[in-house]
């Protein structure tokens, strides 16, 4: 079902039929949007719950200002940031690095199945700052498009194109060192 | 490790994978959100920590005000110097004293309070270097 027919089941009154739409077209890929930030599929799998909860306590006040498919990509967004922020700070208090957690994720995640060379490409991702981390795995895997990054993040164009060069840069370093 | 140009071009692939099953389990799950929110909770229920809160407001008035009232009854001198004499007095000597029954408190606890308090990454790390 296209976004426009689950909006108009949701207009018709017919919510919960549109959440269950949401979650046949959107479980699967929101579900990557988010592994590919936290790396483990158990946290990945928690956050999900989470995430769907939000969107169908929020599905009475979505406006049609933004598109059905930047509204929740915004809610998995923000919602995989605070609970990476909350990571952060439970690492902090043990003086150890969020960086070196999920670097130590990629290496002994069992449903990790790819090659050496995306291993280390994983890794290269896992040391970014997280603006650029965000902004990297949105255009490189999900292929979104600067517009649509800017529309989820609130983000300028110019300032997503920068931080998406910048982390090129600092991948290509990393891989080459390594 | 030579780095090829193209490693930021074409389809990329996301190195991971699931357990077998899990996307159709999964959605099973979600699906489930709306039936979960629906369950009535009965009004006593949702009344109880009110009620425990009023209780607690309750009692502590009935006490304080039997206890005040005791206090101003009597002869004012006589049940002040009987009052003072029952408040234990602690030399401040041994207020800096530390004792062996110190509570230590987990790293999960001390997290916990840390994100509900609302402080925020560059206030923290802030306080972690001083």
């Amino acid at each position: 079902m296209s976004d426009q027919e689950i909006i108009s089941l949701y207009k018709e009154g017919r919510c919960e039929q549109a959440f269950s739409e949401i979650v046949r077209s959107y479980s699967e890929r929101l579900y990557w949007h988010v592994r590919r930030f936290v790396v483990s599929h158990e946290d990945t799998d928690d956050l999900l719950q989470e995430i769907f909860i939000k969107i169908w306590a929020a599905l009475p006040s979505f406006r049609e200002e933004a598109q059905l498919f930047t509204w929740l990509y915004r809610i998995a967004t923000n919602e995989t940031l605070n609970f990476l922020n909350k990571k952060k700070i439970r690492a902090a208090l043990t003086f150890e690095s969020i960086t070196s957690e999920l670097e130590r994720c990629v290496d002994a995640d069992p449903y990790f199945d790819g090659n050496e060379a995306e291993r280390l490409l994983s890794k290269a991702i896992a040391r970014l700052p997280q603006k650029q981390r965000t902004v990297f795995c949105m255009r490189y895997y999900d292929d979104l498009s600067y517009e649509q990054i800017s529309e989820i993040l609130g983000t300028s164009v110019g300032a997503l194109k920068t931080s998406y060069h910048l982390a090129q840069e600092k991948i290509r370093i990393f891989l080459e060192k390594n | 490790m030579a780095v090829k140009n193209d490693i930021f071009e074409g389809q990329h692939r996301t190195p991971y994978s699931v357990p077998e099953g899990y996307f159709a389990s999964l959605q099973d799950r979600l699906q489930a959100i709306p039936e979960r929110d629906r369950q009535v909770v009965p009004l006593w229920v949702k009344a109880r920590p009110y009620v425990a809160l009023a209780a607690c407001v309750a009692m502590a008035f009935v006490i304080g005000n039997a206890f005040l009232g005791r206090v101003a009854a009597g002869s004012a001198d006589a049940e002040y110097r009987q009052l003072i004499s029952e408040v234990p007095y602690t030399d401040p000597y041994y207020i800096f004293q530390e004792t062996e029954d110190v509570e230590e408190y987990s790293q999960e606890f001390l997290a916990d309070y840390i994100i509900e308090s609302g402080m925020t990454m560059q206030e923290l790390e802030y306080l972690l270097e001083k």
